[in-house]
């Protein structure tokens, strides 16, 4: 395996940098709903989840909601339920502290000025990527195998190896 | 053209049909794949060689030692968790001691070059 780090700057040769931020439970909620819904694959750390299948009846009243668009066609019967963040179930009006990289932090916030609202105090660790999983590894010493998901969760959901269906 | 996705796996091409005080129309879209194989141009090929060379001159054969071996495929989770993807995050997580990590695997920097140790 060789690899090399992503970066913004031309001078930024280790890597990108991981941010921090801090966001409201709800967020969270709506982040794990839509990943659900449309199976966007996320990678999680600190967080788990069960994964629900709807009712055909729900789930023909949320297709409605999407009306003729693309979404509709897409979107899955399935939604995240018992979300826990560091084995606590998510407040949703409780603030957590959040790590994600440099580029999906500062991504975000040039989507618009309004994501200040919601992601507060965004700035920069001075950690890089590089460092954490270089620290990381001499910590633990060894990566720990992660099992795939397999069947129709993996397929439809694609979700972390945390979320179990249910 | 447009981009489309990360790695530079993929080209994307869309074909719009804009007319002033119409609705824009879509006409069609594909994904073209980038491969290496095919014709090299001769000028971009040096460029590359001059950089190779820069790098070796600079690290040498430190670049290319085994420092590890894994009985693991330390690929990225594209389309799930992976051992090296939930490995990131939790490196990410750990360094910097917060309630969480939220991430996108093409939003890391593990990008390859060859997925296979």
């Amino acid at each position: 395996m060789e690899m090399y780090p992503r970066k913004f700057e031309v001078d930024q040769n280790e890597g990108l940098y991981i941010y921090e931020a801090t966001i409201p439970g709800i967020l969270i909620k709506l982040g794990l709903k839509y990943i659900t819904r449309f199976g966007t694959y996320v990678a999680l750390s600190g967080v788990t989840y069960d994964i629900q299948k709807m009712s055909d009846k729900d789930f023909q009243k949320a297709k409605n909601g999407y009306g003729d668009s693309v979404d509709a066609n897409i979107m899955s019967p399935y939604f995240p339920d018992n979300i826990k963040v560091n084995g606590e179930p998510l407040g949703l009006f409780t603030w957590y502290s959040l790590a994600a990289p440099e580029s999906l932090v500062r991504g975000a916030m040039a989507l618009s000025p309004l994501m200040h609202l919601v992601i507060h105090r965004n700035h920069p660790t001075p950690h890089t990527i590089w460092d954490a999983m270089n620290a990381y590894l001499l910590k633990i010493g060894k990566i720990q195998h992660v099992e795939p998901l397999r069947g129709p969760i993996s397929l439809v959901t694609r979700n972390s190896h945390s979320a179990t269906p249910s | 053209m447009v981009q489309t996705g990360y790695n530079g796996k993929y080209v994307g091409k869309i074909i719009l049909n804009v007319e002033p005080g119409k609705r824009t129309e879509l006409v069609s879209y594909e994904l073209v794949p980038v491969l290496n194989q095919g014709p090299k141009d001769s000028a971009i090929a040096a460029d590359i060689q001059t950089a190779v060379n820069l790098r070796d001159k600079q690290f040498g054969t430190r670049l290319g030692e085994v420092i590890g071996t894994s009985p693991d495929r330390l690929v990225s989770g594209d389309a799930g968790p992976t051992s090296f993807s939930q490995f990131a995050v939790d490196a990410m997580r750990d360094i910097t001691n917060d309630d969480m990590l939220w991430t996108w695997e093409h939003f890391m920097e593990i990008h390859h070059n060859r997925q296979e140790m």
